[in-house]
This record gives C-alpha cells, structure tokens and sequence, in this order.
C-alpha cells in the first residue's frame, strides 16, 4: 500500500480525539485487533504537539505516521520582511530550548556575507555563550527523558541546574530564554562584573553533579532494561535522511560541525565528540550526558583564553548584504543547524531558510518505529532529540 | 453543578466554596511552545507553583479546572484546543500565558498563527511577556485566585472580567454589565 | 571516546571535482558552478537533476551520503528554483545543487530525489506545501505537510502577501530605509516581492539625520567630543528639531552650548573608551554606505525616541541618568550559589 492511500484511508474520521476505527483481523489463530491510534498533538509524552497516527496490531506497531505543522508559525516568510537586525529576534525562537545557537548561525551567515571581521573577545564569549546554552538544552532533554521513562526525579535535579545556568545567561543577556545577545559584528554589550568567576564556579558544580545522573540514570538497571538494544537507527539510513546530532553519533557517525568546519574558535581548542556503537535509545542518551561533559571541557578552555578588547562594532544605520547567497551550518545542541541565506542587494533578506536538525530528526521516526511496542515507542520518541518548533518553524 | 449555581450562595457558604476552589486549582498544561518551558520552570522547585496549591499534570482535560495556554497558538492546533476546552467541566479557568498565546506575539503578521487564544476560548487572565518569567506566572495565578473569591457562581458568566496582568485596572466600558 | 571521522586523504579541489563529474555525467549536466562566499553550487540542467544526485551518492570519489536539505526559492518571473544540499561525511565537501525547475509560475515539476534519499521525502512535501512544485515519483505530496489542510495558497510564493500587513502595517516606529552617500532615501522600484518603498516618515528620517550629522561635523572637534558622557539629546536634538517642527524651543539653546565646556573640566575622564574605539573600527570592514558619520555619532541619539508617540518627556530629552562606571552599585552581582 502506497504511503497516499494509507493517508486517504486514516484521515478522513480520525481527527484528535475522534472514535477510533477498529478491525478484527486473525494472525494465524490468534484473533488481534487492527486499530489506528492517534496520539494527538496535546500529549504529555511528546515533546509538544507532534501527532502520531499508528497502525496498531496489538501492542505492536505496524506502522507510524507523524503528522507535523500543528507549531507552524511561518518563519521563513516572516524572515524576509525583517531587516537582519529583526531576525535575530525572529529565529531564536524556533528551538526555543538553544535560543543562542540560533541567533548565532544568523548572524554568522550575515557577516559572511558582509566579510565581517568580528572582535577577538565577541568570538570568545560567543563560543562560551553557545556552550552554555548547549549544556542548558541537553540537561532539559535529560529531565524529560527520564520523566517519560518515569523516573521523576531527574526532571527536578535538572531544572535545578537549568535554574543556576539561566541565572548566569540573563546577568548577561537579560534574557532567560531567547538571548538576542548576538548582533551582526559582534554581541550586544560585555559580559558584567564578576561573571567569568561565576561562570567557573557553576561549571564546577555541575561537573560534580553531572556524575550523579551518570550513576542515578544511564547505570539504572531499569533504565538500561528499557533502552538497551531498543529503536537502533542503523548509519546508512540515518545519513540518507540527514539526521546529525546526538542521534547521528549514536550510531558511529562523528559528525559535528565544531570539529569537521570549525566556526568560531573552535577549531583551536580541543573538542570531544562522545560516539556510540549502536545506535540504540541508550547510546543516544550516552551521547547526551558525555556532551555536556565535553562542553564543561571546552567553557574551561574559553575561560582560560578570554581575551579582552571591544566587543562589537559600529554597524551603518541600515545592514545590507550584497548579492548573492551562502550556506552555513553550525553545531545547535541538538543536530546541525544550517541557515541558507540569498539576498538581493536590500535590507531584507530574500530567502532565509532553515534547516532544522528537529525536521530530518523526526523524518527517521517512521523508520524507528515499525516493529516496536506502545512502551518502547515512548522510548524511542523521547531519544530523538527534537523540539517542535525546530520541526515546524 | 447541581443547586450552585442556580440561586445566589449566601455569603459564608460563598466564601468557603470559593475559597476551597480557589486553593484547589488542578491545572491541565496545555504548553505549546516556548512558554511551555517557563511554565514548567515554574512548577519545579525554584519557583513552584504548587505551594499555591495549583496542582499540574492533570490526567486530562476531564479532570482539570485550570487550563493555562503557553505558547504559539496556529491555526491548525485551534480545533484540538477548541476542544479540550470543551472537554473541562464547569466551572473552568483560562490562564493565557505569554505574547503568543494573548495575541499573537511576534508572529503577528503570520499566515497560520492564530492571532492569540481568545479567538477560540474565553481567558480569565492575561499574562504578558515574551516569555514572561515564572514569577509572573504566580503572579498571574494569584490575580485569578482573587478573581474566584469574588466570584458568584449563579452571576460568573455575565459578571466576567478578564484581567491583564501589568494593564489598566479601569474597567473596559465595552463590557460593562447592563444596568439591572 | 573520542573518535574522530578521518577524512580521506584524497579530498579533491574544485577543478578536479568538477572535471571527475563531468566525466560521469558529461557536459551538458551543469549550466554553471558558483562558488561565492564558501559555497560551492553546481547548476544543473532539470533533465539531468536526479542524474547528478545518484552520481555524486554512488561514486566512491564523490560520496555524498548526507542529505542535508531541498528546497525552493522564488526567482521572480523567471518562475524557481530547488536547491538541493548534500554533504560527505568521508571527504568533508559540501555541495549545493540548484536547478531552474521548469514549468515557470503557473506549473512548476520537477523530478523526485526520494528514489535516491529517503529524506528527500518531508524536504519535497514541504517545498510542495510552500511554494506548488510538483514532484514527480514522490510517493504522496498530498496532503499538506505543514500547514493546515485545506489551507489555500502558496505560502512563500512572493505573490503572496500577508494578510496583516497589508490591513493594518506596524504602528511602532518603523524602520530606517536605505540612504545613499548624500543621506537622501533611496527610491526603488518595487519588483514582485521587494519590500515597500519608502514612506514620508523615512524621508524625514534621513533629513533629520543628515541636519544632525551636518550639525555635529561642524562644531570642533573637541567640543563633539567632550560632549559624549552628557545627555546628548538635550543638547543636539532641540537645535536639530528646530528645522524640522513649527514649534521651536529656543530658550533651551543657549543654555546647553556653554554647559558642555564647564563640566567636562572636572571630569578629565568621562569616557575613555568609545573615544578610541571609533577610530579603528571604520577601518577594517568595508561595509554598505552610510551618509558619512563622525566617530560622535554613536552618541548622537539619531531620532528622539518619542517622535510616534506623546510622550513629551522623551521629547523633550529627559532621559534617566546612569550611574557612573566607577559606582560602586553597579559592581559585582552577588553571588547565588
């Protein structure tokens, strides 16, 4: 059966929260019922409103259809009528748990196009900026996870962490969730009094806890009992669909743009990449939890090579960029987020699309879902790291 | 909700029916976006919101009182939420949470957002900010358990007042009660 | 666990690249290669568009396994075109793929990539839903991927305006328009798709910046200068706001000229740092016009902030004091932890 006339046959009458259709089919002499399920967009185990439309023979799911764009909001249209300063304010939005990386793949592409030399100390506290955020995503993925698993308690343990980190982030940049700190050239203002020193005690303290989830999550027999061995994506199929990330180094694959194209200063610090064997629900979260290890790594190299000097620079009244179009991809927290940016010669851009790890991420969900069970499906969505807005724009 | 509503509550009994619901919220998250994050910041231990007594993770909408929208409201979502308002028994709160969810936000000018929730459903308070902080959040939630106090069930449709966290406290002459 | 991916060592240059894939696909493949601000794009011919893409995924010297995205772009009348991005994780090369789809406006197809890529699947139901390019061998565009289903229209189609902005457009203060050298406001043309041209508040804009900029050019160098830790719009906005509006303020002019001399005297350092920092920075970048701007500039509030609004107290440049650097109020945060 072709994927449109699955479709023809779900939708009509299986619109959130309408009957389900139910059929009675033998397999062999075992009486089960066909039955479609849709988990709908308002659901607690999905990270936001993504449906699932399941093809259920019992509990085993034969197959899986998500349907998107209930977070649709447009973002690509409404790009190209804001000028490059409106955008940042705009794209930051979309994975709203990395707000910098977003704002920091925009303004990366903006001053590629204008050739734009950025200060020495805006570089440095960017990379320190995007590593923050990064280990702010990752601890949300962390608690969510575990919630959806049933472990609770992780969930609080990281939000009390997240709270600490977005203390820091907003003596900073005022802002708790979406930063607009970066600017075309540059940051918006220097870093206060006092906060690299508190920037270094934190990182201390969340190493320290960082061995706690390590020992509470990935060594619980429960939660080995649950992953291991589950929703393993193999590499050829995650590459032909574009997945990067956590899940793309789950399998083998250490792709990550901080080290393949470095952008910024990454390219002269040291930068791990934490890999996987088997593409399993528990390796992806391996690869989670030792991310934020690695990106406790890199802060305390930054801290270390603070320069200080200006931090941005004097812009014309009205940014244009010139003619002609570019591609940049930078490593968002959770996959590589590129920013495809075509401009005319005006204030606005012509076409600013984005390529969302979240979109391709979820594509492979279909792939990852056939042949397992209700609970395992759980699972498995919760380790594929994706935000909604990410998916949708 | 039996004989409640139908006659006007002398006063003692108003006041401990209300102020049993209004410290007995059970809150249905409906978090959609970015303001779905503060929402669950909180209701975790720094902020906590549950020492207020409003309770989250309700089972369903069936089981809930309190329905707080956070987050980007599209067009295609506006049916299921249509619905799960529905779906809550009388008497029922709505907290709109955040700029999206009041009207629009910064996706105003878009062509598949619904330009704020209370196109499809009536909110009781309204609470600015992109995304407001947790704080205002409780502060929201206590303007609403104000807001229950004062309530009679038999007049609450008529007598309905959306407040605005942060605006005009003058009331709206638009919606002014007719004279009785 | 550290494992890095190791390239391989024969990563070709462009002109090996394109000579090794004009071997497999012949010539007439690609109408062009750009390769402008590190991107490299190949141009190709719709009818050899899926041609190409298994070319470059099956041959070992080429090894595009990373699909990374497809989607369209609106070329005006010329009708649009569908890039294509594919990445090689062995080598480290990307490559942009653009094609002219053929068709133009009214019915644009192309042919499918999901034979080659799954993950061309969503990326084409998307670039469908967006802009109503046909697909063909796409197992089901239909129905739409991201927005609603009966929605009508093709969202990033430029002939397709939003509905808000053109009911009612931004009531705040709007933004700059482009000036030229002189600080006269540029005048456009509109092509399909262009932002709106200039309204009668930008030219005022630029007249008010080009009087401020004439204003603060000419006085010395020195007084321009020692002014910047002052609140600058009570000093220059007034005198500038003199030519635009019928209601002048003279009274406030003689009073702020001889105030700036006197009161940077005791204050021997009121702001080190912006005044160095100007000077190098206009060096480096060579960035897009702007009517010629005095390092002062920057301090110069170039549009008082009420002007939209009734707020007289912002007009008339009673803006709040800031503490100065070395208050100690403005020191450290305490700590939290």
């Amino acid at each position: 059966m072709s994927d449109l006339e699955t479709r023809e046959r779900i939708h009509p009458g299986t619109a959130p929260g309408e009957d389900i259709a139910l059929e009675i089919i033998g397999d062999g002499d075992f009486d089960t019922a066909e039955m479609t399920l849709s988990i709908g967009p308002a659901h607690p185990a999905t990270h936001g409103v993504l449906r699932i439309i399941m093809e259920m023979d019992g509990e085993r799911i034969r197959d899986a259809h998500p349907v998107i764009g209930y977070m649709h909001r447009g973002f690509e249209k409404l790009a190209e009528h804001r000028d490059y300063r409106q955008i940042k304010a705009l794209v930051n939005r979309h994975d709203w748990l990395s707000g910098f990386a977003n704002e920091l793949g925009v303004a990366l592409a903006v001053e590629k196009m204008l050739e734009m030399e950025v200060p020495e100390r805006a570089v440095w506290i960017r990379m320190l900026l995007a590593e923050w955020n990064r280990i702010l995503n990752h601890l949300m993925f962390i608690g969510s996870y575990a919630i959806e698993l049933g472990a609770i308690t992780p969930m609080f343990y990281a939000f009390r962490e997240r709270e600490d980190i977005q203390y820091l982030l907003e003596s900073a940049t005022g802002g708790r969730l979406h930063f607009t700190y970066n600017q075309v050239g540059g940051i918006k203002v220097d870093l206060p009094k006092g906060f690299l020193q508190q920037s270094t005690d934190i990182a201390a303290t969340i190493r320290k806890r960082l061995q706690d989830y390590k020992d509470l999550i990935l060594g619980n027999e429960i939660f080995q009992a649950r992953t291991v061995g589950v929703g393993a994506l193999e590499r050829e199929v995650a590459l032909a669909y574009g997945v990067t990330g956590p899940t793309l180094h789950a399998t083998g694959v250490a792709e990550d743009s901080r080290v393949t194209e470095p952008y910024l200063k990454y390219g002269e610090i040291d930068v791990t990449v934490p890999v996987g064997e088997h593409g399993d629900c528990y390796d992806r979260f391996y690869c989670l939890v030792h991310r934020i290890q690695a990106s406790l790594d890199i802060i305390d190299q930054v801290h270390d090579a603070m320069p200080s000097g200006p931090v941005n620079q004097k812009l014309p009244k009205v940014v244009k960029a010139p003619e002609g179009w570019t591609y940049l991809r930078i490593e968002n927290p959770l996959g590589q987020l590129g920013y495809y940016l075509e401009s005319d010669g005006t204030k606005t851009p012509w076409r600013l699309k984005m390529r969302t790890p979240s979109f391709s991420n979820v594509a492979v969900i279909p792939h990852l879902l056939r042949g397992t069970l209700v609970p395992d499906a759980i699972a498995v969505l919760g380790s594929v790291f994706f935000v909604v807005g990410d998916v949708d724009r | 909700m039996g004989v409640m509503d139908q006659v006007e509550l002398p006063k003692p009994m108003k006041f401990v029916f209300n102020w049993g619901r209004r410290y007995s919220l059970w809150c249905f998250n409906f978090g959609l976006a970015c303001c779905a994050i503060e929402f669950i910041a909180a209701s975790t231990s720094r902020h906590d919101f549950i020492r207020l007594g409003v309770i989250p993770f309700a089972h369903g909408p069936r089981q809930a009182d309190l329905m707080i929208v956070s987050g980007t409201l599209t067009d295609k979502m506006a049916p299921a939420v249509r619905r799960l308002y529905e779906e809550m028994p009388e008497p029922k709160y709505v907290i709109s949470f955040g700029s999206c969810a009041n009207c629009g936000g910064p996706y105003w000018d878009s062509y598949s957002v619904t330009k704020g929730v209370d196109q499809v459903i009536p909110v009781d308070v309204y609470v600015p900010g992109c995304p407001p902080r947790p704080e205002a959040l409780l502060d929201g939630i206590l303007a609403l358990q104000d807001l229950i106090q004062g309530e009679s069930l038999k007049t609450r449709f008529a007598d309905r007042r959306p407040i605005v966290l942060g605006g005009d406290d003058s009331p709206d002459p638009e919606l002014a009660p007719a004279e009785a | 666990m550290t494992d890095l991916l190791p390239r391989a060592e024969a990563s070709l240059s462009v002109e090996d690249f394109l000579e090794a894939l004009a071997e497999h696909v012949g010539e007439q493949a690609l109408s062009g290669v750009t390769n402008e601000y590190d991107t490299l794009t190949l141009h190709v011919e719709p009818g050899s568009w899926v041609e190409v893409a298994r070319v470059l995924r099956d041959e070992s010297a080429f090894g595009f396994d990373l699909f990374d995205s497809l989607f369209g772009v609106d070329n005006r009348d010329e009708g649009f075109r569908v890039v294509a991005i594919l990445y090689s994780t062995s080598t480290g090369v990307r490559v942009l793929l653009d094609v002219n789809v053929p068709g133009g406006r009214d019915a644009p197809v192309l042919p499918s990539l999901t034979g080659l890529y799954a993950g061309a699947n969503w990326m084409e139901r998307e670039t469908w839903d967006m802009f109503g390019i046909e697909f063909n061998g796409h197992p089901g565009l239909a129905p739409r991927i991201l927005n609603v289903e009966n929605f009508e229209g093709w969202p990033l189609r430029k002939d397709f305006f939003l509905a808000s902005r053109v009911a009612k457009p931004w009531p705040g203060v709007k933004e700059p328009a482009e000036t030229d050298e002189d600080g006269n406001v540029v005048e456009r043309e509109t092509l399909l798709g262009d932002a709106p041209g200039p309204t009668d508040l930008d030219k005022a804009m630029a007249d008010h910046a080009k009087a401020v900029n004439v204003a603060i050019a000419e006085p010395a160098v020195e007084e321009a200068a020692e002014s910047v830790a002052e609140d600058v719009a009570a000093t220059e906005a007034p005198e500038a706001l003199v030519e635009l509006e019928p209601e002048p303020e003279p009274e406030p002019e003689p009073e702020p000229e001889p105030e700036p001399e006197p009161e940077p005297e005791p204050e021997p350092e009121p702001e080190p740092e912006p005044e160095p920092e100007p000077e190098p920075e206009p060096e480096p970048e060579p960035m897009a016009q702007a009517p010629a701007e005095p390092p002062v500039a920057a301090m110069v509030a170039p549009w008082p902030l009420g002007v939209g609004f009734e707020d007289e107290a912002v007009l008339e440049g009673e803006l709040p004091d800031l503490p100065p650097d070395d208050d100690p109020a403005s020191g450290e945060p305490e700590g939290r932890l």
